[in-house]
């Protein structure tokens, strides 16, 4: 269910790093994703599909999920091996001294962007942001944005009561 | 032209989440972020877990629902301060909700945050608060298998609850095979069995939560190069000793004796 903010980050860092490297478009993105995450990856890939296009850089781009698989060690007996269903357990000897070497991760790893000609013999202007008719979405305002009726008299009641501030915003 | 980014998509929550958990370090705050299926008990826990920690300890609250502020005001009833927050559709707390509403409720003394998240056994799992400890509750009322089918939230916690368990007389549910399933996600992990209705349990529910009070305080203390101590021995007992199941237990003494 989170899958649609993941995107929408995966979407803000593509479009970063393209004009960091004076890139027009963004033809590839690679995402890893750990199998110990948890990522509805075909969702993601179909969001990210959804919320690439207001981006003049994401437009048409192809999204890749690699999936980073979660590599246990036996500190017992050393054996090393990729979970199958999530047992951590050692499959060699019962040992549940297992230690999680890799599958927590969830990157962008690397992208492949077009540089174009024309733009790269422009004089770039310094603090000169790209003019494309588009801004960047903020991030969405999430949470508490609507207030609970009573609850910050109550806050403050108490604080009052025993002499304390309650901090600003 | 290739570009090597290797950035974490969960970036910003990570940064706001280390900023968070730094501040706790310094301020010796014990925080514990609750998760759970929806109706697996987590606000009767935290009702029951208030009663008993007061007087005890500085105690807050933040509680995460889609919508309503119902949890606030059945929490905010034991005097201690309660913050609701309102998701408004989101399936998950996030490290800025609880840095946005954390001055609500925050006191110069407190010892413990308790955050109870939105009922969800999936996305709050990867999303770190700044907490010391997740805990996960499971009720006796879902299948011993809830964690073979959400393995990634029993691995993570630190401690399981198993609620409800004065149903159990009703119900086919078997702890056994339960406590076999959590202990091939995560063998070793404690699993505490607690009945929010009647009191039983909640005396080693509250002791697990004073220890991990104790030791945040003494491994500052240590590093501080200070005296060591033994902040939780006398309040544990103190706690021990009011709790239901004590409590019960004395009254039944009490009657033997006569």
């Amino acid at each position: 269910m989170h899958e649609l903010g993941l995107a929408e980050e995966i979407i803000r860092v593509a479009d970063r790093e393209a004009e960091r490297a004076g890139a027009s478009r963004v033809l590839l993105v690679d995402i890893t994703v750990g199998q110990l995450m948890q990522v509805e990856v075909d969702s993601l890939l179909f969001l990210l599909g959804i919320v690439r296009e207001p981006s003049p850089y994401t437009v048409g781009t192809t999204f890749e999920a690699i999936t980073e698989p979660a590599r246990l060690h036996c500190r017992s007996c050393g054996e090393t091996w990729n979970m199958g269903g999530w047992v951590f357990l050692c499959d060699s000897c019962g040992s549940a001294d297992v230690q999680t070497l890799s599958g927590g991760r969830l990157e962008v790893t690397d992208m492949e962007v077009e540089i174009d000609d024309d733009r790269e013999t422009e004089v770039p202007v310094e603090g000169d942001a790209p003019r494309r008719g588009w801004e960047p979405r903020p991030r969405a305002a999430i949470g508490g944005e609507v207030p609970i009726e009573g609850q910050e008299r109550t806050a403050r009641e108490k604080a009052e009561s025993r002499g304390l501030g309650v901090g600003g915003p | 032209m290739k570009v090597d980014v290797h950035e974490s998509v969960l970036r910003v929550n990570e940064t706001i989440a280390a900023r968070l958990r730094e501040a706790w370090e310094r301020r010796q705050i014990t925080v514990v972020n609750l998760i759970s299926a929806p109706g697996s008990g987590k606000t009767a826990l935290l009702e029951r877990t208030l009663e008993g920690l007061r007087g005890m300890l500085s105690v807050a609250v933040l509680v995460g629902d889609i919508q309503t502020d119902n949890d606030a005001r059945r929490l905010a009833r034991f005097g201690f301060p309660v913050r609701q927050i309102v998701t408004t559709g989101e399936c998950h707390l996030e490290a800025h909700m609880v840095e946005k509403h954390l001055h609500f409720v925050d006191e110069p003394d407190l010892d413990l945050l308790l955050i109870e998240n939105v009922g969800n056994l999936v996305c709050p799992t990867d999303y770190d608060l700044g907490e010391d400890a997740k805990v996960v509750l499971l009720s006796t009322t879902e299948g011993e298998d809830k964690p073979l089918k959400y393995p990634a939230i029993f691995h993570r916690a630190k401690v399981a609850l198993l609620t409800k368990t004065d149903l159990l007389q009703y119900l086919d549910f078997d702890v056994a095979e339960a406590r076999r399933n959590l202990g091939e996600i995560h063998p070793g992990m404690p699993i505490l069995e607690v009945s929010a209705r009647t009191g039983d349990g909640l005396d080693r529910w509250l002791e697990w939560l004073m220890v991990q009070v104790g030791r945040k305080k003494r491994a500052e203390r240590r590093t501080d190069g200070g005296e060591s101590d033994a902040l939780p021995t006398a309040k544990v007992e103190a706690i021990v000793a009011c709790t239901p199941a004590t409590k019960k237990a004395k009254k039944a003494k009490k009657v033997e004796q006569q």
